[in-house]
């Protein structure tokens, strides 16, 4: 795998500062050069000048012109001339002295008046009178300084490579007669070889100084480098990768690790303080996570409960045709504070619940369970609506130190006549459709919301449902529902979408207010908790009575006794009467030996007449184990009395004397009703 | 309601019941014959006052029939016990008269 990062950061640094050194090394020792050779040549020239100006007094200025002439050179003088300059030349060891005279036209060309050699130079010397080229065009102009514009002194460098007499300096002077006019040049040639092969080894020195000490800087620089700034860095980034990969703090801090002082050490430490800070909110994730998942699995649960508290199967009373009833709770969040609650007291009273705790949630779920669990409790204590809510009413305030209130509207239907009785506290009013009417708000008298002030009254109001009446209970999640533009639903609306199928049964009426709220409100979040419950009241007229009593042998003679006197009512005729007694007897039987047993239990008997079957209906409750007897195998009637088993008769009778029977198991309740026709080929 | 009495002649119990054999009564006929039974082995029922007749009833009758080593005849049956009887199979492995 190729590492795209093989870049070395120390080699990086290294090299840039190797280069840098380098650079400054070059520079230095350049700049050192220039200056030492700078004082050199300086020295060279004044020394130069001096030989000259030393010579020019030696030379006989006004003679010069002799100098050029055989017999001038014959003089004595002139021989002592030349013998001095000689021991000038040898003595200050130049290598040349010169007298030139240059062509005043363009000064590229020279007459040598004389020169003199240093006796250890081999060099060719020129004789007077001798003309060369000007060597370069410096030449011509410094001979023109000083033969034009009366310089005191000028030198030449040259060097090796750009003279074939080595590298030297030349210096020059005027020399002028006594009227100061200038004659011609002196030159003092010396050989800087010697100079600069000490220039080369200076550079030398220089320059290897340098490079020596660079590599021991560089050397130095790394090591700190690497110690103070590379490896820990390395420690770093490998910490790094292996917490990424490990997700647990190290055995040993980053900081234990890494002890320098400088940025690295500080980076350290904030790695350190990552990981763990990494760490703890890994952890709170994950607490927050579980814990959220916790709630929210707890929040199913506490929905479902809720949802299993309030009656939620319907027809909640199926061998009742008296009233048709139904009832829904959608609470807002997962669990609410609405609730409603349909029971029967006795045979014949029905208690209808709705109400609507103050504020939603689980708070108010709770506060909504001990209601319902008291407004139960107090109902079937016993006394009219009024007396009850006032009862709870005073349980609730008690001791509510949350000050969360609950609004309830209670009625007790008679369901043999139709009265029902109500009471309400602070609760909507509920709307009545009257079998040829319209839905309308049945206006009773509030009192105080319950929980709010203890040993508030309620009042009663009575009214009577007539056969196809229907009553309609809501909670204020109904008529507050909003929409986009945040309009209410409002009791008007409600009221109009009842009406517009005022006779649909409790079911469908439900679902069709349900079904226009949610229209109305759209994408409008759902605020509060919405609860409905209608009852349509069938009548009494074909119910019979009906009879609850211990499910005890004892007490058959009264049920015959009250079975027969139903019968009476209608007219039976006696074989019918007999029939369905005995059909009676058995079922009865059976309940009081086997459904309850080893304990004891109530069953209910409830007789209804079907006229248009001429048939009359009786029906059994019990609450005891779940039992089907018409599953039971018919016994063989055609064996002889020795094969024949004892008993094991009585459900085949109850099948041969009815003419049907059914059996459900509703609400963890027996149900068998048996039908016998009154007037079947009498 | 079941009004019994019992009248034994050798091998020969004959009793009158009235009223309704259930299962509030049955055991009183039960009981009635377990008194009486001992050396009888012939019985005969007089139904002619009874009006009523369950599986308790139908359970005592069948009891008797199989405790004896003669018959079991019932006599002067109204037609609604008959019914049952018939129903039952009870008309086939009793003598009606």
């Amino acid at each position: 795998m190729q590492n795209p990062f093989r870049t070395k950061l120390a080699v990086n640094i290294i090299v840039v500062f190797v280069l840098a050194l380098l650079l400054f090394s070059i520079l230095t020792s350049y700049i050192g050069y220039k200056e030492f050779t700078a004082v050199l040549d300086d020295r060279y020239a004044d020394n130069g000048y001096r030989i000259g100006e030393i010579t020019a007094q030696i030379v006989d200025r006004d003679r010069i012109d002799q100098y050029l002439t055989k017999e001038g050179r014959k003089t004595k003088e002139y021989k002592a001339a030349m013998e001095s300059i000689q021991k000038l030349a040898n003595h200050m060891d130049v290598t040349f002295i010169y007298l030139i005279q240059p062509d005043p036209t363009d000064y590229q060309h020279i007459t040598f008046v004389f020169s003199v050699m240093n006796d250890k130079a081999d060099f060719d010397h020129f004789e007077p009178g001798h003309v060369r080229e000007t060597s370069s065009e410096e030449y011509a102009q410094k001979y023109r300084r000083i033969m034009e514009n009366g310089s005191a002194g000028e030198s030449v460098f040259r060097d090796k490579w750009v003279s074939d007499t080595g590298a030297h300096v030349t210096a020059m002077v005027p020399l002028s007669n006594s009227q100061g006019e200038v004659i011609g040049i002196i030159c003092v040639q010396r050989q800087m070889d010697a100079l600069n092969a000490s220039r080369r080894r200076f550079l030398q020195t220089v320059f290897l100084t340098a490079l020596l000490v660079m590599l021991l800087i560089s050397l130095l620089y790394s090591w700190i480098l690497n110690r103070k700034v590379i490896r820990p860095i390395r420690t770093i980034s490998e910490e790094t990768v292996r917490f990424s990969r490990e997700n647990v703090l190290p055995q040993k801090l980053l900081q234990e690790k890494v002890r320098t002082k400088n940025e690295v050490g500080l980076l350290a430490m904030h790695v350190d303080k990552m990981e763990l800070a990494i760490l703890q909110y890994t952890e709170n994730l994950k607490t927050l996570t579980s814990e959220r998942d916790r709630i929210e699995t707890e929040l199913n649960v506490a929905s479902s409960i809720q949802k299993a508290i309030l009656p939620n199967v319907f027809p909640p009373f199926p061998e009742r045709d008296e009233f048709q009833l139904y009832a829904t709770m959608n609470p807002a969040k997962e669990v609410g504070g609405d609730f409603y609650d349909f029971f029967f007291l006795d045979d014949d009273r029905l208690a209808l619940v709705i109400a609507d705790v103050s504020g939603k949630g689980v708070p108010a779920a709770l506060f909504m369970m001990i209601c319902k669990i008291i407004l139960k409790n107090a109902a079937t204590q016993g006394g009219t609506p009024a007396e009850i809510l006032t009862k709870v009413n005073r349980q609730i305030s008690e001791g509510n130190q949350t000050n969360m209130f609950v609004t309830a509207w209670l009625g007790i239907l008679d369901v043999t006549n139709g009265v029902l009785t109500t009471a309400n506290a602070g609760h909507e009013y509920p709307a009545i459709c009257r079998a040829d009417g319209t839905f309308e708000l049945f206006k009773d008298k509030h009192g105080f919301v319950i929980g709010g002030i203890s040993g508030m009254q309620y009042k009663d109001e009575t009214l009577t449902l007539q056969p196809g009446d229907t009553l309609f209970v809501y909670t204020d999640g109904v008529t507050e529902a909003s929409n986009a533009s945040e309009e209410l639903f409002g009791t008007d609306r409600m009221v109009q979408v009842l009406n517009q199928s005022p006779h649909a049964d409790p079911e469908e009426l439900l679902d069709i207010l349900m079904t226009d709220l949610r229209t109305f409100s759209g994408d409008t979040e759902q605020a509060d908790d919405i609860t409905m419950m209608a009852l349509q009241y069938r009548g009494h007229k074909n119910h019979l009575g009906s009879l609850r009593l211990e499910a005890n042998v004892e007490n058959l003679e009264t049920v015959t006794g009250w079975l027969e006197d139903r019968m009476a009512l209608l007219n039976a005729p006696a074989k019918a009467t007999m029939q369905l007694t005995l059909a009676a007897e058995e079922v009865f039987v059976n309940i009081a030996k086997y459904a309850y047993a080893p304990g004891t239990g109530y069953v209910i008997l409830r007789a209804n007449y079907d006229p248009e079957e001429n048939q009359i209906l009786l029906t059994f409750l019990d609450n005891g184990v779940s039992y089907d007897p018409l599953l039971k195998e018919d016994p063989d009637t055609t064996l002889s009395a020795d094969e024949r088993e004892i008993g094991g008769l009585g459900i085949f009778l109850v099948k041969k004397n009815t003419d049907d029977a059914i059996y459900q198991r509703v609400n963890d309740r027996n149900i068998l009703t048996l039908k016998k026709t009154l007037s079947k080929a009498e | 309601m079941l009004n019994l009495t019992a009248q034994k002649e050798n091998d020969l119990l004959t009793m009158e019941l009235a009223g309704r054999l259930d299962t509030v009564t049955a055991p009183d006929l039960q009981n009635a014959y377990q008194e009486e039974s001992s050396g009888v082995s012939n019985v005969v029922l007089d139904c002619k006052d009874l009006t009523y007749i369950s599986s308790a009833g139908l359970r005592v009758l069948l009891t008797i029939r199989k405790s004896l080593t003669g018959e079991l005849r019932m006599k002067n049956v109204a037609p609604t016990v008959m019914e049952v009887l018939e129903i039952t199979g009870f008309a086939d492995i009793l003598i009606i008269e």
